[in-house]
């Protein structure tokens, strides 16, 4: 192996620290040659050892990879744009000056710029899963408290970002000075994939381990510190990246499939459990395909990410621990779900008659939350694919065809009978005021564009709402909530949906409680960037959530009625006057009648491109648990002993 | 081997706390109903073990505490279907009427249920009635001495009327033994 190829620049202008002598680009080469995976398409490696052209910062590479020259955040730049990135997330801070010099003179890179750095990350992260590319926030250092809370979530979510700090430095070790702590990413390491430093010397060697990182599987964020010093000046191979191959793809082993699809011919009730890996796959039309070819009831867990099955299908049961007893499942295939939800997921699976298959394409998922009795690792889609495959090996047509039919009709049955539940549990309170959750779903299925987004972050109340809407397959997407249930995630998440599908209606649907969790500062990005969003909030002026699990069981505080922290009333905060502050428009929905033609205002407004806040007031879920406004009373100006001067 | 424990002693939890809430349910819920109720509400109470148990592990305490009317246990039903329960069309009333018979019949120490016992053990009469009334509404925003009284120019249908505006749930026969029964406390 050669020190240098055709078309290398003179070895004084590479650092020699690779291995055994060889420079690191040497070292490279020699094992692309070898053929160990380096996550870029092969030859790609070559490819950029046979360009002779060297390029500035001002001629960003296109097409084929390259050898780049400049300065290291340039380098940074040309890697992300190679990897199809176009939109950066960023909260403000100095610091990035070369990078802002590469973005202008590229002239073609979008930067969101956002109030706060745990908003940022939410966004990145909403604009991930819309888009299957990758979210990217540069912000500062000091800013990594602010956003642990939507990095967490990513990580809970699985969903792959870079999420990127300037600042600190082992230059500053121990000292404790101005804005400086040793290990400056280690609060980031428990919910990161991996973290790093952007050595300027191999800054997009790094970069592009950080996707390998971040794609897994599993997937999920990596943190990132810009590193300071070094050259001022690099030269460094730009890769070809495919996103849509970053994540790694494994498929089942055949015997495996056979024996879940043997299972699956003998059970006489099985039932699909579907989780967000289809959504990460968009594996949607596969298992719909997959269910109606044997009429196998679906359903989801309380954590679902996406709507990963049409809940209109009259093979859709619904929640998986709302599955009414005695349970009659001689065999439950779960596609993509992780079963994180804790004791729902314990709840759901209680009672089952028979074996669990686990299909998963994250090993770190697999037989993890739950003993399955068989656990398969694989693309789902594969994993699909090949079951259909198998069953078609096994029964013939016409069985296959008679078992539909059989057992469609005891199925639709069940399940219609379920949807005229609640449709008697829409009607019987259809007109009340204050709004019932079903009414505001109601509503928006009539006004809503059929593929809209729903992006929801909302209390155990969520599904009333949610199964008055037509969601998954060809109907409405649902993004959320978060699996990281830390409030303050959702209008953020929506906006980063926005940016990714801004020709689709975008509806952010909040509690008051949720919102009061610092998401205001988003309206401020809605409307410096015109997003059209709809934002709901459903307003019932309390933590419903909260207070129910609090006082469900009784005990002295439920028999005093009081409930120290549900009631958010007292002052009653103003929505509409919160998105005015922000620019934007707000309406207020007291009753029932004004909500139909509330919406159809927020929708012309929306089409004329700006956003909506509708603040709906909700009826408290049933009979108070509590004093409805009863709070623990207390005033600084009441207790204050000293009156200040006039 | 650890996992396959923990699945098994779910599953033994589980069904022995189904099993309890079946008997102990029944046993209530047969001291109040009359005659005619049984059917219905035998119906509701094998859909509440089968049902509701499925998410509320705790309904065997849920249901002790929390009394509430049949239009209120109607709304909960509703509610929880709502909220995805698998209650059939014709098992609401069913549901209901157990729920309404049986609903916070085990007796606690609490000041608020010794309370409810006093107005209610083998007392007839329509203050005994009212009182009920008044402890299960009324109570839920104020507490008892204030919710029993009045500024002297105030009248009591009024005060209810106004409190009925603000969410009060009371049908015409329940508000007047109510009102009857907070003009009584005035004698």
């Amino acid at each position: 192996m050669t020190a240098k190829r055709e078309g290398q620049q003179s070895p004084a202008l590479m650092k020699d620290n690779g291995v055994g002598g060889w420079s690191r680009r040497d070292f490279m080469v020699a094992a692309a040659a070898t053929g160990v995976s380096m996550g870029v398409p092969s030859g790609s490696w070559q490819t950029a050892q046979q360009t002779a052209t060297t390029n500035s910062e001002t001629s960003l590479p296109s097409g084929k990879s390259e050898i780049y020259t400049g300065t290291p955040s340039g380098a940074v730049l040309a890697q992300l744009k190679a990897a199809g990135l176009r939109t950066l997330f960023h909260t403000n801070t100095s610091g990035f000056m070369p990078f802002w010099n590469a973005i202008y003179a590229a002239g073609d890179v979008q930067v969101i710029n956002m109030t706060h750095e745990g908003q940022a990350v939410a966004a990145a992260a909403g604009y991930t899963m819309a888009s299957e590319k990758l979210g990217f926030f540069f912000g500062s250092h000091v800013g990594i408290f602010n956003s642990l809370s939507n990095i967490y979530c990513a990580w809970k979510d699985r969903v792959p970002l870079l999420v990127t700090f300037s600042g600190g430095g082992l230059a500053e070790q121990g000292k404790d000075s101005f804005e400086s702590w040793d290990n400056v990413l280690g609060p980031t390491q428990p919910f990161t994939m991996w973290t790093g430093t952007l050595l300027p010397e191999d800054v997009t060697g790094v970069l592009r381990r950080a996707m390998k990182f971040a794609f897994g599987p599993p997937s999920g964020p990596v943190t990132l510190n810009w590193g300071a010093g070094g050259p001022q000046e690099v030269k460094t191979p730009i890769y070809n990246i495919d996103l849509a191959e970053m994540r790694y793809k494994p498929r089942a082993q055949v015997n495996l499939i056979q024996t879940a699809a043997r299972w699956l011919v003998e059970a006489q009730n099985p039932l699909f459990v579907v989780g967000s890996e289809i959504g990460v796959e968009g594996a949607y039309q596969e298992i719909q395909a997959f269910a109606e070819k044997l009429s196998v009831p679906v359903a989801e867990t309380l954590h679902s990410l996406y709507a990963n099955f049409p809940n209109d299908h009259s093979l859709f049961l619904g929640e998986l621990q709302a599955q009414r007893y005695p349970r009659k499942h001689d065999l439950l295939i779960s596609f993509g779900e992780s079963f994180t939800a804790g004791n729902e997921d314990d709840r759901g699976l209680m009672g089952l008659a028979g074996p669990i298959v686990h299909i998963s394409h994250d090993p770190n998922t697999l037989g993890r939350a739950i003993a399955p009795d068989l656990s398969i690792l694989s693309e789902v889609r594969t994993a699909i694919d090949d079951l259909s495959d198998a069953v078609d090996s096994v029964l013939t047509k016409d069985r296959i065809a008679k078992i539909r039919a059989a057992r469609l009709a005891e199925i639709s049955a069940f399940t219609a009978q379920l949807k005229q539940s609640r449709e008697i549990a829409l009607r019987a309170r259809f007109d009340e005021s204050p709004l019932t959750w079903e009414r505001v779903g109601y509503e928006l299925e009539r006004a809503l564009d059929k593929d809209a987004v729903i992006v929801p972050e909302l209390g155990t109340e969520y599904y009333k709402l949610l199964r008055q809407l037509k969601l998954g397959g060809a109907n409405k997407q649902r993004i959320g909530r978060t699996k990281g249930d830390a409030l303050g995630w959702g209008l953020a998440a929506a906006f980063g949906v926005n940016v990714a599908l801004p020709d689709q209606q975008i509806v952010a649907i909040q509690g008051d409680g949720g919102f009061l969790f610092g998401q205001s500062e988003t309206l401020w990005s809605i409307a410096r960037y015109e997003a059209p969003m709809l934002i709901v909030i459903m307003n019932n002026h309390l933590y419903n959530e909260s207070r129910d699990r609090n006082m469900l069981n009784g005990g002295p505080l439920y028999e005093a009625g009081k409930d120290f922290n549900g009631y958010l009333g007292d002052p009653n905060v103003e929505f509409t006057k919160v998105a005015e502050a922000y620019g934007l428009k707000g309406e207020k929905v007291k009753t029932a009648s004004e909500m139909p033609g509330a919406l159809q205002r927020s929708l012309k407004t929306m089409r004329d491109g700006k956003a909506v806040v509708l603040d709906i007031e909700i009826a408290p879920d049933g009979p108070a648990l509590s004093q409805p406004t009863w709070y623990q009373r207390y005033s600084l100006a009441d207790v204050r002993r000293k009156r200040l001067n006039a | 081997m650890r996992q396959m424990t923990k699945s098994i002693l779910n599953v033994v939890i589980f069904t022995s706390a189904a099993f309890w809430a079946n008997s102990l349910l029944g046993q209530d819920a047969a001291r109040n109903r009359t005659v005619n109720d049984n059917a219905l509400a035998e119906k509701g109470r094998s859909v509440v073990v089968n049902v509701c148990v499925a998410c509320h592990t705790n309904i065997l305490r849920m249901v002790q505490v929390h009394k509430k009317s049949p239009a209120q246990w109607k709304d909960t039903v509703y509610s929880m279907i709502g909220r995805g329960a698998e209650v059939m069309p014709d098992e609401i009333d069913a549901v209901t009427s157990f729920l309404s018979t049986s609903a916070g019949n085990i007796e606690s120490t609490t000041p608020a249920a010794s309370r409810r016992a006093s107005g209610t053990a083998g007392n007839q009469a329509t203050g005994g009635e009212g009182r009920q009334l008044l402890e299960r509404n009324c109570q839920q925003c104020h507490d008892l001495a204030t919710a029993s009284t009045k500024l002297p120019s105030e009248d009591w249908n009024a005060v209810i009327e106004k409190m009925v505006n603000y969410g009060v749930r009371l049908s015409a026969t329940d508000k007047q033994k109510l009102i009857d029964y907070l003009q009584s406390l005035e004698k």
